[in-house]
């Protein structure tokens, strides 16, 4: 159960998308002079080789590639097998299944049920990610996948949290997915049909590997950030999604060290109003326009951002030590979360 | 740290859509497995068999254009805090919903498929089904329940297949033992979809004639649908309200077999994890296990795993824990399957009565003697605790362990 001095700390990262690939290609999306669009390779690093993509979801190869990732990047990969039982593999991922869903039941409808192929099945149901990636790897710990909209990634968050306060896991990998296809794109008219002009979807990804301090002391593994606290909002008056992410993040007790706030998610369209709403001077930016539409990868997004200025602001001052932010998402139906991060230096 | 209580029930299935159909049709040994009316029958082979809600009898207003897994969640949802006696929703309020399913809002998209004729991933969508579309987003499931019932805390939907129900229950189970809720609605909401029943017609799951878990002659699962939602409370809540208790929740375990996409470990060593560790969380002790509501869908795979997963953890004293295998009644109600599962396990505690396992004649000569599954007719026995099994494609598993409501016992100190 859960030691009171233990905090959750994250110690690796991945990210996939058209402009790169890990925080070298995060960093891209910020400095290359022209944004790419289109993704080329969805499992950059061969993790799954050939034969691995035979049968796979497209949204199951970028699972698969961003928890290799970042599990390398925490240097975890020579101890899987010593952890199998006490790692668990989380996915955020909203619409992972949505291409292959269409396409099975089309198949179902036009072929007729005896001519659809039983090996796209399992891409059709919306564990497909967190559970190959188990195979691969062997992992017998918890495996989730959970829906929570552009909060995806951030509820994956607190799942993982939760697990690891509660004594279950030792090592969390989570991890979330948007990838662009008519189908995507069609939801995401329907969300905001005036509005259509300013969503770029694009195919991307990002994970983290989360663990425990006292874990992170034994194994040696350097924390990159503390998750200090996580809460959630349903919206259900006539609120606006602005005011109820100022109440929200003004109920998370840090709030006082903030230095930043970064806003993501298809839900929330004013940030300017969130920093005036809330009574704390701390100023909120949302997500750079360059990763386009970001729905379920939204919170990792801020994420990865937040550990980038951290990078930035330890430049400028060697002697900081931490970056202290919050990070809001928001969903189109109004589900909300915010998440209280201290980057270290 | 706080113990978490159930203290509401509500049921959408192929049995009734209300606790005391549900509970006295699976008392009686009645089945909900019928004909396939909800597909053309002529589109697959041999006898089609399904489980399905019959909605049009709850005379419940349809909420147009939401899906089925949302109808029946919210009218499940609804009895379930009726039944609790929770008519008053205070505001502002931090209760959380968590819903299971196996396919989600997978109707609307079939949905839009027939009425657009999409016949080719080529084809291109009216404005009318993009309008459907907007509904598809999973995260509506919890969303929509949470906006009716203005539960506004956490929502979540957890798509873990087969196992999604447990896993719901499990999730709201840990939110309210730490303190982030003294409140959780959790569990499971399916509706019937061409997809679902194709997937499990294409992998030679589906019986021909019944469902017979560890039978001998079993020959396979029934395709069903259904709601079952649960209200979890924390204890001390419950009591300063004093809300009728109907049991406790103790623990439970998580595990993946990490085996194959779509088969489950045939040495049930998943399955045997996540009860062993459901057990440790509970901090019980395996003999104290007197019901166990197996995941039992009657295919070959999974009772001949779900066996030695049992065998495993319970050794010799097997034999003497009774063991239910509800999908024989009920179908196999995807997401729904093990929240409904939940429901009769509570209710066994509740009335000390053990549904029976039906169709099932004579048990494999497997695990014969070794496994006590209850035949044809209900067993009058005081039930303390029930060890409820979830499994699902990709390995997920989850066991969930109920236990019948211990008052708080006051040391006295004088």
């Amino acid at each position: 159960m859960h030691n009171l001095d233990s905090k959750v700390a994250i110690i690796g990262t991945g990210f996939i998308s058209p402009q790169g690939t890990g925080l070298e290609g995060f960093n891209e999306h910020f400095q290359a002079e022209n944004q790419h669009y289109t993704m080329l390779e969805f499992d950059p690093q061969n993790y799954l080789g050939k034969n691995g993509l035979k049968f796979v979801g497209t949204s199951s190869i970028m699972f698969c590639n961003l928890a290799y990732q970042s599990l390398e990047d925490a240097k975890l990969l020579p101890q899987l097998a010593e952890h199998r039982g006490r790692i668990g593999i989380y996915d955020g991922s909203e619409l992972a299944n949505l291409e292959e869903a269409f396409h099975f039941d089309i198949s179902a409808k036009v072929d007729g049920a005896d001519h659809v192929s039983p090996m796209r099945a399992p891409n059709t149901l919306a564990n497909a990610s967190a559970s190959y990636f188990a195979i691969r790897e062997n992992i017998v710990g918890p495996n989730v996948s959970v829906c929570g909209g552009s909060s995806g990634f951030v509820q994956a968050l607190y799942l993982a949290k939760l697990h690891l306060e509660n004594g279950m896991i030792d090592f969390a990998v989570v991890c979330a997915t948007d990838h662009q296809t008519y189908y995507y794109d069609s939801i995401l008219k329907s969300l905001n049909p005036k509005d259509h002009s300013n969503h770029t979807p694009r195919s991307h990804g990002v994970s983290v590997v989360l663990t425990t301090t006292p874990q992170a002391t034994i194994h040696q593994l350097k924390p990159l950030a503390f998750l200090h606290d996580l809460q959630a909002a349903q919206g259900i008056e006539e609120v606006s999604n602005e005011l109820l992410m100022a109440t929200l993040l003004e109920d998370l007790p840090q709030q006082n060290k903030w230095e930043k706030i970064y806003l993501a998610g298809l839900g929330l369209q004013r940030e300017k109003e969130v920093e005036s709403i809330m009574e704390i001077p701390v100023p909120c930016e949302k997500l750079a326009l360059q990763f386009g539409t970001c729905d379920s990868t939204a919170g990792g997004i801020a994420l990865l951002t937040a550990i980038r200025e951290a990078k930035l602001k330890k430049d400028e001052n060697p002697l900081k030590t931490s970056y202290p932010v919050a990070i809001g998402v928001t969903d189109p139906i109004s589900y909300m979360m915010v998440l209280d991060l201290e980057v270290i230096l | 740290m706080r113990r978490v209580v159930i203290t509401g029930l509500g049921v959408v299935s192929p049995l009734g859509n209300d606790l005391n159909s549900f509970w006295n049709a699976l008392i009686q040994g009645k089945t909900g497995v019928s004909r396939l009316s909800k597909l053309p029958a002529d589109a697959y082979k041999g006898d089609t068999l399904s489980a399905e809600v019959k909605w049009e009898s709850t005379q419940c207003p349809t909420m147009k254009g939401e899906s089925q897994a949302i109808n029946y969640a919210i009218k499940a949802a609804q009895d379930c805090l009726a039944d609790a006696h929770l008519d008053h929703i205070t505001l502002p309020n931090r209760y959380a919903v968590i819903v299971g399913t196996t396919s989600g809002n997978q109707d609307l998209i079939e949905r839009t498929v027939n009425e657009d004729d999409i016949c080719s991933p080529e084809d291109k969508f009216s404005a009318a089904a993009i309008d459907t579309l907007a509904r598809v987003r999973p995260i509506r499931l919890s969303a929509v329940l949470a906006k009716t019932l203005k539960f506004q805390g956490y929502n979540m939907v957890i798509p873990t297949a087969c196992a999604a129900g447990n896993y719901a229950l499990g999730t709201a189970f840990s939110m309210i033992q730490s303190g982030q809720t003294p409140i959780a609605l959790a569990g499971g909401a399916d509706g019937f979809t061409r997809s679902c029943y194709t997937i499990f017609y294409r992998l030679g799951g589906m019986t021909y004639r019944d469902c017979r878990p560890f039978d001998q002659e079993r020959s396979g699962m029934v395709v069903g649908e259904g709601a079952g939602m649960l209200l979890l409370e924390d204890l001390e809540h419950a009591l300063a309200r004093g809300a009728k208790i109907y049991a406790e929740i103790k623990g439970y375990g998580l595990a993946c077999d990490a085996h194959h996409r779509v088969a489950p470990d045939p040495e049930g060593k998943g399955a045997a994890l996540a009860m062993q560790q459901a057990i440790h969380f509970a901090g019980i002790e395996k003999c104290s296990v007197d019901l166990i509501s197996a995941h039992g869908t009657g295919t070959l795979a999974n009772d001949s795993q779900e066996a030695k997963a049992l065998m495993s953890v319970f050794g010799q004293s097997l034999s003497s824990i009774p063991i239910s295998g509800l999908k024989s009644m009920l179908g196999h109600c995807m997401g729904a399957a093990s929240s409904l599962e939940a429901i009769a396990a509570v209710m066994s505690i509740q009335e000390k009565i053990i549904p029976p396992t039906i169709n099932t004649k004579a048990v494999d000569s497997a695990y014969s003697g070794i496994l006590d599954v209850i035949p044809n007719e209900a067993r009058s026995k005081g039930v303390k605790t029930v060890l409820s099994n979830a499994f699902g494609f990709g390995g997920n598993i989850c066991s969930v362990l109920f236990s019948q409501f211990e008052p708080i016992k006051i040391a006295n100190h004088a």
